[in-house]
């Protein structure tokens, strides 16, 4: 709240909010009402309802970072996030270094969906870079079936591959050819056969005709977790500012979803 | 362009075994990892952060230039696609 030119703080902090500005620490005034403000415009869209976990990596400390805003408690079963390898962490988010490092959110598709078509994953990366990777996601390499967002692929011309609970097969992606940067805000989501890959406020890639299969293993952040280890070779190096987990959204959703989070990083000063 | 030269830090058997499942400071844990020559490894990021005292001795290691092994995957979704 502004009152003739005075912030008071501390007032009108959504519950939601205060419990995870309180499990993070988060001491810094602008931090704690950039976290409040999203909180208030997830709920208002009606978005809140439809996240299994969030991070919004606010804080600069693996010990920050690491809470689900959505149920910021330190368990596995909070979908606490649990870094592994080498990262930095600093103001503007959680820095995996491409080569061993990942965060593993302890969330499986398998367990925590009762449906294979109702699903999204998504993630802010503040980094350009044209690599072989997965950012966000897993895989059951025992048939072969993906959850997962792998984008700007070095090997594929630089496409971007978003896999929902899909099968084996390149047809049952969303693919947007030759992605020509990778700092942006990423998801992918399906409802029904219909995947959707978005990139910031653009719908850019869809697949009509998804399989449905779901893997039963956990949401790594940062690599492949192929079968629950990780694939190596598939590490990424790009710089998390912001990642979900959750129910698939409509297009009203996610342009919501992004005005939100965008909105977000500006407050922190640190939006592409 | 050129791939960039990423150094690692070369681990023995034993160090290995004595930093799986070990934090290298608060919440982050090391993670070593085997290079295309089936050296143990760790990154530079977990020898520079580290602060736990059992473990400062990573920062002596040896620095090695990194070969990424390449992973044997099947499927659409492998890193020959």
């Amino acid at each position: 709240m502004i009152l003739a030119g005075t912030v008071i703080t501390g007032i009108g902090i959504d519950a939601n909010a205060q419990a995870f500005i309180t499990a993070a620490g988060i001491t810094d005034t602008t931090q704690q009402d950039a976290i409040n403000t999203l909180v208030l415009q997830l709920k208002e869209k009606s978005i809140w309802s439809k996240l299994k976990a969030v991070y919004p990596f606010v804080g600069g400390t693996a010990s920050a970072h690491k809470f689900n805003l959505i149920n910021p408690v330190d368990t596995n079963a909070g979908f606490r996030l649990t870094f592994t390898g080498g990262w930095t962490h600093s103001s503007t988010g959680a820095l995996p270094n491409g080569t061993n490092a990942y965060a593993d959110s302890f969330f499986s598709p398998y367990t925590q969906y009762t449906v294979d078509d109702d699903a999204h994953l998504c993630f802010y990366s503040r980094t350009d870079t044209s690599i072989v990777s997965v950012d966000i996601g897993c895989t059951n390499s025992v048939g072969n079936y993906y959850h997962l967002l792998s984008i700007r692929r070095s090997d594929a011309g630089n496409n971007s591959y978003y896999g929902i609970n899909v099968s084996d097969a390149a047809a049952n992606f969303a693919v947007k050819s030759a992605d020509p940067t990778s700092r942006a805000f990423y998801l992918g989501t399906r409802t029904g056969t219909v995947t959707n890959g978005w990139k910031n406020s653009t719908k850019d890639a869809t697949n009509t005709g998804a399989t449905s299969l779901r893997p039963n293993y956990n949401v790594w952040l940062g690599a492949q977790n192929y079968s629950g280890s990780p694939a190596a070779g598939f590490y990424s190096n790009r710089e998390y500012a912001f990642a979900s987990i959750g129910q698939g959204l409509t297009d009203t959703n996610v342009t919501d979803y992004y005005t939100a989070v965008q909105a977000y990083q500006t407050s922190l000063s640190r939006q592409i | 362009m050129p791939e960039p030269i990423i150094y690692v830090a070369l681990l023995t058997e034993l160090q290995k075994e004595s930093l799986i499942g070990q934090l290298y400071t608060e919440d982050s844990y090391y993670h070593p990892i085997q290079d295309a020559e089936d050296n143990w490894v760790i990154s530079t990021e977990e020898v520079d952060f580290t602060t736990t005292e059992e473990f400062i001795w990573v920062k002596d290691l040896p620095l090695i230039v990194y070969n990424q092994k390449i992973a044997e995957l099947t499927g659409f979704f492998s890193n020959n696609n």
